[in-house]
């Protein structure tokens, strides 16, 4: 525990973000608990209601520390605590939001024939409420086909169940477009979630398993945009 | 007293028809997160009830066919996870065949519990104008070859997600029309299991 207080210390005093109470981890018994659900993550994130110093410490939970402390990561702490300041400013505080169109969910789907399927999805505004739409599917990388916001739609609430309907439409042979590329899905071996909603920044989302409270859905990278750094990795994930 | 509370029921459930919208009023959130959790209440009662070997054979038997009517259709899956020298597997089954394991489970004895509050995300209205969550409940499972053994052959705590969709329903009370929302349950997903300290 000291040792916890030790690291977040030296991070916190990098930031100039405010000083660190002297019962931080007592406060972070509040802040780390596994984040079983996206959604809860975006709460987390956005903690309205809380003054700027308790904004920190609920986002900084939100990293997977474990990366964070590691001895070699004096860069990656020093872009933590820029995002932190960037998106906690007093006079300014950016928010995430789940119905905004600027994340996406990435699903690494197994196959039988052992090739990956991969699977991108958004979350849409429809006719009535909010949809999670199927927006590329790419096989082994190369083969990738893009549809519109309404050809392939899932309810709003696919993520909750780590999108096992998707999984399932997949398998029941319910989705033209995988059918075509004749793979049968087996498993989703992995979800992360990227998140371009924050102006000048880029971050995904993965679910950390372990036996620990900083678990569950954790920031895993996080980098600084400028020019066309968006437009690039929308690019990388076959989204254009 | 009771005429007034039923009235301020469906002068709510009329209200809320109006709103085909993005953010839900304080008063149906909280009717659709009564709903849900009583629903979930139930499905956790029935496991537990169905897995429960002290109980009349035909009291578990006809809790079989009650438990499934708490999900959407038949076709929804129930993952189901199990732990071997620390390794998890997990596979997925139709809501009947689930609960028929269940009730089958070669043991003398099978203690099913909930041991933490029941966890809800929001509710967002979907593309078919129904709308959904997803609720969070934890299973600790005990099995005992042995009924009269202190110890369990095998154990767990399973973390499960499930997809819940409520419907609304219109229908006649009297001369008004009242939009129902029942909650039902969808597909199960465990997110994790642990063997116990």
């Amino acid at each position: 525990m000291t040792a916890r207080l030790t690291i977040f210390l030296v991070f916190f005093s990098t930031m100039a973000v405010g000083q660190v109470q002297d019962d931080w981890d007592i406060q972070a018994e509040n802040f780390l608990n596994r984040i079983k659900n996206i959604e809860f993550f975006i709460d987390r994130f956005n903690s309205q209601g809380t003054d700027t110093l308790q904004r920190n410490y609920q986002i900084i939970s939100l990293f997977d520390l474990t990366k964070l402390k590691a001895k070699n990561s004096v860069s990656y702490r020093e872009t933590a605590a820029a995002f932190i300041r960037s998106v906690n400013r007093r006079d300014h505080q950016v928010l995430l939001n789940f119905t905004d169109t600027s994340w996406y969910a990435e699903l690494s789907v197994k196959t039988k024939s052992s090739g990956l399927l991969t699977c991108l999805l958004q979350v849409t505004p429809q006719p009535s409420g909010h949809a999670w739409s199927v927006v590329a599917i790419t096989l082994d990388g190369r083969e990738t086909e893009r549809f519109g916001p309404n050809d392939i739609i899932f309810p709003p609430n696919a993520n909750g169940t780590d999108f096992m309907s998707v999984l399932i439409a997949f398998r029941d042979g319910k989705v033209p477009a995988v059918n075509k590329m004749n793979v049968r899905a087996e498993m989703i071996q992995r979800i992360t979630y990227h998140f371009l909603q924050v102006d000048g920044w880029i971050f995904t989302v993965d679910y950390v398993d372990r036996n620990s409270k900083n678990s569950g859905w954790l920031v895993n990278e996080l980098v600084k945009t400028t020019g066309d750094g968006k437009i690039n990795y929308r690019r990388k994930l076959h989204l254009d | 007293m009771r005429r007034i509370i039923f009235l301020n029921f469906i002068l709510l459930l009329l209200s809320s028809s109006a709103f085909a919208q993005t953010e839900l009023p304080e008063d149906l959130k909280e009717y659709f997160k009564k709903s849900i959790l009583a629903k979930v209440k139930r499905l956790e009662h029935y496991i537990t009830l169905i897995a429960d070997k002290s109980k009349d054979e035909g009291l578990r038997k006809s809790s079989i066919n009650q438990a499934v009517e708490l999900f959407e259709d038949e076709n929804k899956k129930v993952q189901i996870s199990s732990m071997k020298n620390g390794v998890q597997t997990v596979v997925d089954r139709p809501v009947r065949t689930y609960f028929d394991r269940l009730y089958a489970i070669t043991a003398d004895r099978v203690d099913i519990t909930f041991y933490e509050v029941i966890q809800l995300t929001d509710v967002r209205l979907g593309p078919d104008k129904r709308y959904y969550a997803t609720a969070y409940i934890f299973q600790d499972t005990k099995i005992y070859y042995n009924s009269h053994s202190d110890i369990p052959d095998y154990s767990d705590r399973t973390e499960k997600a499930i997809d819940i969709t409520i419907k609304p329903d219109t229908t006649i009370v009297g001369d008004k029309t009242v939009v129902l929302y029942p909650a039902k349950l969808g597909n199960i997903n465990v997110k994790e299991t642990k063997s116990p300290k």
